[in-house]
Parts: C-alpha cells; sequence; structure tokens
C-alpha cells in the first residue's frame, strides 16, 4: 500500500514537471498547442500539487511511519493540529508547499485577463521554468514520498519549539510572500523579453506586488511574534541571520512597491523597478537558500546536506545570470525622460529607495561580514544587534524626513513653504506633544527625541492626507493605504523606540509566597502546579500582579519536559495591557528550593503591533485601490 | 503667530538638554548593560545576559566582580577580549579589520543622494 501512495505521490510530480516543460516551451516557440492551453496547463500544474501536498498531509495525520519523512519528523502521540503543521515543519514538505505556491500564483495569474496574450503566455513560462528548478530539486534531493528500508512503529517527533500554533501558519504566511514575488520576477523579466514595460505593466505588476509585500510583512510579523512569547528573552527581533534572510526581500519589496506606483502614475523608473524586482525574488531565494541550506545555524534549519545546498546556490546563480544578463540586454532605453526638481515627490521617493537599500546593504554585510572575516581575514567577530541599530539610526532619521514631505510636495517640481505651510498646525502639535514629553520623561536622547518627534508628525500628516474633513463630510481619500501603512510604521517605530528606552527587567529566585517588586509593580508568588499532558509534562509556576492585597493579574510560566524528542523548553506568560507587556519566564536551573524567573515590563508593545497591523492593512488595501494616472 | 513659532523651537531645543546628561547608572545596570554586550561561548548567537548556560553564568560572576573591583566598562571588555577574542563582543570594534563594515553604509547613502542630486540639475537644464 505505502508503495503505491510512494510512487503516486512522485507520479504527481512528475506529472506537475512535464506540464511545467511544455509550458516553459512557448518562450521558444509559437507553438500553437502550448500556447492556446496555458490555462488547462496551469490548472493541472496547481491540482497535482495540491493533490501530492494532500497525500503528504494525510501521511502525517495518520502517522504512517513507513516514510521516513513522517518517522523523522513525527510522533503519534502529536496534537493532531501539530501532525498537519508537522507536513511543512521540515525541509522535504516546506519544499512542497514552496512549490504548491508556485503553482498557485502561476494558476491564479493564468485566470486572471491580460490583454497580451503572447506576453502572458511568457510570463506562466516564466513560472513554469521556476517551477520545474524546484520539482527536479524535490524530486531528486528532497523527496517527500521516500519510504523506510524497514517499517517504523513510532516517529522521532518535532521540535517541540516548533509546536506552537503560529509556527503552524507563520511559513505558509511568508511562503506566500516569498514566492508571491517569483510572479512579480516573471511578469518582470516577460516584460523586458517583449519590451512592455511602461504603466500599463505596472498596473498589472501592483496588484501582485502588493499581495506579496502584504504577506511578506505579515510572515515576519508572526515569525517576530512567535520569537518574543517563544523564545523567553523578552526581545521580538534578534537581527538574527535567519530574521535578516527575511528583511532583506521585503526592504528591496518596500522599495519595489514605491516604484510600481510611481510607474504607474507616472511612467517613469523603469529600468530601476524591473531591477528591483529581480532583486526582490533573488534575495526571497537567497533567503531560502541560506535558511534551508544549513549555512546558519539556527531553529529554522531542518537539514544540512551539502548536496541540497549546492543545488540551490546553483539554482540560484542561474537564476541570477539569466535574469541579469537579459535586464543588461534589454533595459537600454527603456526608461522614458523625467525630467524633476530636487524638490519634488519623484525625487523624495527616490532618494527613500536609496534609503531602503542602503539599510538592505546594512543587513547584508552585518549578516556576512562574520563569515568574510572568518574565512578570508582569519579573524572571528560578532555583529551584534548594537551594530545594527548604530548604522540604522541615521538613515531612519533621513527615512522619516522624506516620509513626512514627500507626499506633500509636488510631482516634477515642488515648493518647500509649500510644504511647511500644509504642515503648520501638524508642526506646532507634534513639537508641543514632544515638548510635554521631553518634560514628563528625562530618560531620552536627542537622537531619541528626534525619531519620537518625526514618528509623531508622519502619524498625523499621514492621517490628515488620508481622511480630508470637511465642514459637512469626511472624505476618504484614495491615499487611504498609504496613510494606513505610513502612520503604522510611525506607531511601530515609535513604539520600539520608547520601548527600547522603558523596558525593564529583573531576575528573581523565588520561593512560594514571596513577594517580588519591580518598579511599580508588585507580584506575588502563589503556589506550583505540576501536571502531564499529551506529549510533555510541566512545571508551572503561579504569580500575581498586585495592587494593594487585590489580585490584579495571573501568570503561569511553565517550564516543559517533552518526551519525543526529549527536550526542555520554557514557556513565558504575558499579560497584554494597553501602556505595557508584563512578561514573565522561568528559568531552568538546578536549585531544589527555589526558582528563578525573569519578570520583564516591556511598554508600548500593544502599540508596535498594532502599527504592524495598519501596515498590513494598507498593504491589503493598496491590493484592491486603483490609482489614477497623472499627467507629468 | 512666525514669531511663536520660531519660540516653540526654541523651548523645545533647550527641553531636548536634559537627555544629554545620562543618569547615574546603578552597578545593577551596569552589569546588565555589559551582560547584553557580551557573547555567550555555547550559545547560538545569544549574550550572556539571554543565557542560563553555566559558562555564561560564570562570566557574569566575572564581571561583576570586575565592577565591584572599581573597573571601568571599557577595562572590562578590553579585559574579556585580551582572553577571548575580538568574538566575545557583540559590538565588532572599529579597526583595519572593520573598517568596511562601519564605513561602507556612509559611502553607499552618500553615493546614491548624490547621484539623485546630480540627475534632477542635468534634466532641469
Amino acid at each position: 500500500m505505502n508503495n503505491i501512495i510512494s510512487l503516486s505521490g512522485n507520479l504527481l510530480l512528475i506529472i506537475c514537471l512535464a506540464t511545467s516543460m511544455l509550458q516553459s516551451l512557448n518562450l521558444f516557440t509559437a507553438n500553437s498547442y502550448t500556447n492556446n492551453n496555458v490555462k488547462l496547463f496551469s490548472t493541472i500544474q496547481f491540482t497535482s500539487i495540491v493533490l501530492a501536498f494532500l497525500i503528504l498531509i494525510f501521511l502525517f495525520t495518520q502517522s504512517n511511519f513507513g516514510f521516513e519523512l513522517v518517522t523523522f519528523h513525527s510522533h503519534s502521540e502529536k496534537p493532531f493540529l501539530y501532525k498537519i503543521s508537522g507536513a511543512w515543519g521540515n525541509h522535504e514538505g516546506s519544499l512542497l508547499l514552496w512549490i504548491l505556491i508556485l503553482t498557485l500564483f502561476n494558476f491564479l495569474y493564468s485566470l486572471s485577463a491580460e490583454r497580451d496574450k503572447l506576453y502572458k503566455n511568457k510570463v506562466i513560462a516564466i513560472q513554469s521554468i521556476l517551477i520545474i528548478g524546484f520539482v527536479l530539486f524535490s524530486i531528486a534531493l528532497s523527496n517527500p514520498f521516500t519510504l523506510n528500508e524497514s517499517p517504523q512503529s513510532e516517529g522521532l517527533g518535532l521540535n517541540p519549539i516548533l509546536q506552537d500554533p503560529l509556527l503552524a501558519i507563520h511559513p505558509p504566511i511568508l511562503y506566500f510572500g516569498y514566492v508571491g514575488f517569483s510572479l512579480v520576477f516573471s511578469l518582470a523579466v516577460a516584460g523586458l523579453l517583449s519590451s512592455n514595460i511602461n504603466n500599463v505593466w505596472a498596473e498589472t505588476v501592483k496588484s501582485w506586488t502588493f499581495l506579496a509585500w502584504t504577506f511578506l510583512t505579515a510572515g515576519i510579523a508572526l515569525g517576530s511574534y512567535w520569537a518574543y512569547y517563544e523564545l523567553g528573552w523578552g526581545g521580538y527581533w534578534f537581527w538574527d541571520p535567519v530574521e535578516n534572510a527575511s528583511l532583506m526581500p521585503w526592504l528591496a519589496a518596500t522599495a519595489l512597491i514605491h516604484c510600481v506606483v510611481v510607474l504607474q502614475k507616472k511612467n517613469t523608473m523603469q529600468s530601476w523597478t524591473v531591477l528591483l524586482a529581480i532583486i526582490t525574488f533573488s534575495l526571497s531565494l537567497m533567503g531560502t537558500f541560506l535558511v534551508r541550506s544549513g549555512v546558519l545555524n539556527s531553529v529554522h534549519t531542518f537539514a544540512s546536506d551539502p548536496g541540497r545546498g549546492l543545488y540551490i546556490l546553483s539554482f540560484l546563480f542561474l537564476v541570477l545570470i539569466t535574469s541579469f544578463t537579459i535586464y543588461a540586454l534589454k533595459s537600454d532605453g527603456i526608461d522614458k525622460e523625467n525630467s524633476y526638481s530636487i524638490v519634488s515627490r519623484d525625487a523624495g521617493i527616490m532618494v527613500n529607495n536609496w534609503v531602503l537599500i542602503t539599510i538592505l546593504f546594512i543587513v547584508f554585510l552585518g549578516t556576512i561580514y562574520p563569515l568574510f572575516t572568518d574565512l578570508v581575514l582569519n579573524t572571528s567577530l560578532t555583529v551584534g544587534p548594537s551594530y545594527y541599530v548604530m548604522t540604522i539610526t541615521p538613515v531612519i532619521i533621513i527615512l522619516l524626513l522624506f516620509m513626512i514631505i514627500s507626499p506633500l510636495v509636488n510631482w516634477t517640481a515642488g515648493k518647500l513653504s509649500n510644504v511647511i505651510v500644509k504642515m503648520r498646525y501638524v508642526l506646532i502639535s507634534s513639537l508641543t506633544l514632544v515638548l510635554i514629553l521631553s518634560l514628563y520623561f528625562f530618560l531620552f536622547s536627542l537622537t531619541e527625541l528626534t525619531i519620537i518627534f518625526l514618528c509623531i508628525i508622519l502619524i498625523l500628516t499621514s492621517i490628515s492626507s488620508g481622511i480630508i474633513y470637511s465642514r459637512k463630510n469626511i472624505i476618504i481619500t484614495p491615499s487611504l493605504g498609504r496613510t494606513l501603512s505610513h502612520s503604522g510604521f510611525g506607531l511601530l517605530l515609535l513604539a520600539i523606540v520608547s520601548n527600547a528606552v522603558y523596558s525593564e527587567e529583573k531576575i528573581f529566585d523565588a520561593k512560594v509566597g514571596d513577594t517580588l517588586k519591580l518598579s511599580d509593580n508588585t507580584f506575588r508568588f502563589e503556589k506550583i502546579n505540576q501536571f502531564e499532558k499529551q506529549n510533555y509534562n510541566s512545571i508551572q509556576a503561579i504569580f500575581y500582579l498586585m495592587d494593594k492585597n487585590k489580585k490584579v493579574e495571573k501568570f503561569s510560566p511553565e517550564i516543559r519536559f517533552y518526551n519525543d524528542p526529549p527536550t526542555i523548553t520554557s514557556e513565558t506568560s504575558i499579560v497584554h495591557r494597553l501602556f505595557e507587556d508584563i512578561y514573565i519566564v522561568m528559568n531552568v536551573t538546578q536549585a531544589t528550593n527555589s526558582i528563578s524567573v525573569r519578570i520583564h515590563v516591556k511598554p508600548f508593545m500593544t502599540f508596535l503591533w498594532i502599527g504592524v497591523i495598519l501596515i498590513i492593512l494598507g498593504g491589503v488595501l493598496s491590493v484592491f485601490i486603483k490609482n489614477k494616472k497623472i499627467n507629468a | 503667530m512666525k514669531k511663536s513659532f520660531i519660540f516653540i523651537i526654541f523651548i523645545n531645543f533647550v527641553l531636548y538638554l536634559p537627555g544629554y546628561f545620562i543618569h547615574a547608572q546603578t552597578s545593577d545596570e551596569r552589569a546588565n548593560n555589559l551582560f547584553k554586550e557580551v557573547r555567550c561561548l555555547v550559545c547560538q548567537g545569544q549574550t550572556i545576559h539571554e543565557s542560563n548556560a553555566e559558562l555564561a553564568e560564570d562570566l557574569k560572576i566575572i564581571i561583576k566582580e570586575e565592577i565591584t573591583k572599581g573597573k571601568s566598562d571599557e577595562d572590562i571588555k578590553q579585559f574579556l577580549v585580551d582572553k577571548y577574542g575580538d568574538w566575545i563582543l557583540m559590538t565588532p570594534p572599529f579597526d583595519p579589520y572593520t573598517y568596511v563594515l562601519w564605513l561602507s553604509p556612509a559611502i553607499i547613502i552618500l553615493f546614491g543622494f548624490g547621484y539623485i542630486y546630480y540627475k534632477s540639475r542635468k534634466q532641469l537644464k
């Protein structure tokens, strides 16, 4: 029976491979058979992978230990949800998920209405070439349907740190983002080949770009939130190479969405937009390579197989070389003449594009520099968070400045005096607000106050440009997407800065009955519970936040002892309040008569997540909002 | 209107100043800040602040002792670097090995801004 399942899984992959090869022919020939059946073939590609993926999920839910993958990554006693998510909580399965989304985007695009049919077929051909690359990899080097040589009675289990509801959906959402840019890439390369990069092209590309960008943003945010409560270090971003690998395509993509809008509205910046589209997807591929190959060591690395690393690396190089060659040959002269004054929205967007690229460069440099010094200079050094904070902070101030000014200046040529007149109320009110803040809190440094000041202005100007009040009614302008995202960004940065300044934490050795104090908060250590669950044993400490003698909030940090694989994890207990999060985590210690707990008070965390949600909502709106063209 | 505007800006800058005066740190705060600067030798990219590993705990004790001896933060860092190499500090030093790391972002951004400015002048002529 297992033989048949394995065979049909492989057969489905081969069907997808064969159809993709047929589709890719459209790039080279005007063969009428393949050209006329694009929709059908795209459906076959998608359906075959959906079925293969369903088979894999079925195998995991059945805990079928006849299969290698299930044996290595599942366990019969695992909760049902994690049996399902176990299907993509490993290298082979996540690769199949990657292919599933590749074919999904291909399928969705094949359904879309595109005027130029030949161009559409080219896009799908390029997308199919990408699919071929990944399906070959799956069949030859990462086959999810490999049978065990001898049947096993029990599996090895899934890393408990990955057994988390958020982490069940984090990879799919992140992949929607990463892979979404594959279509943007295909659209760009096909556009180069057909020489039709213009404002009409940008209109199609815009929705897909915003869609992928929104998913990528959400995926990164989910990962960050997971790290916040699961790792128990109190932070939400660690500048870990894997996090950086997802931030890099995001930065390129953020530059890209702005360029696509400029291209659509003004029909300029063609070559730069196309280049960004290629870079964004290349960075997505590189992210996959870095994470999956084992070059970087972290919880995300599922397998360290040199053959796999080599394959992804060669594939990455192939994609890079081919696309950049096409770019070099075809991008000459696609730029429409654009004159702009240095005081104009054009210049502002260009400046911020470059700021984003600089941040991207910093993140890239910081990530690879330790590898470089290790291999080339023969010295080891660590590039920690403070490097990123120190180098990115000045750049962020420029970013904020231009985020404030650019939307208020006219296209092509504007006047700074107009901007100041437009901003006068906002400027005065934010200055006053900062004045009050600086009187009230003496902890801020000049840099922090500058960022806070700019963030407040950004939020206020964004809101006032998106929603216009008049005596009679409230008008919501088409730039509402920008309003949400930009004010969300302001709020996010505001929260990050004040959180960095005001976070407090302390480690306590506590016995039952103790009272612990951290700044204005008093906690009581009530009791210890021990209990057994389906796949782990647990020690739970119960704390209460006290207000005089009243219990205000309950905390229940835990230490879990998982059986399969045997692992100890520490579960944080977080209470979200409007102005601060209180975060308690138990440390694993040898001591018998007391426990060690760390208490964090983290202000403005709620605002941080609200900021992120606003950014995402802005992205969602922008997928659907149609921009008006302006005449330069 | 204009006068009050300038006045508000002026008042603000005066009030920014207190931020310059760093408030005196307690030795606990100093220790905590140092813990965040020191890499845990046996963990994956964690600082000793985040880690409970035995080696990390030992380093924490050493650092606390050095603080009570009256050594400055810089002295303590240098002491650790001498013992374990640059790798032990989360922030890379500024020396010939890291000029590229620290300076290239500034060069990159200035280059881009220069280009954008140059293009805008050229095209307006």
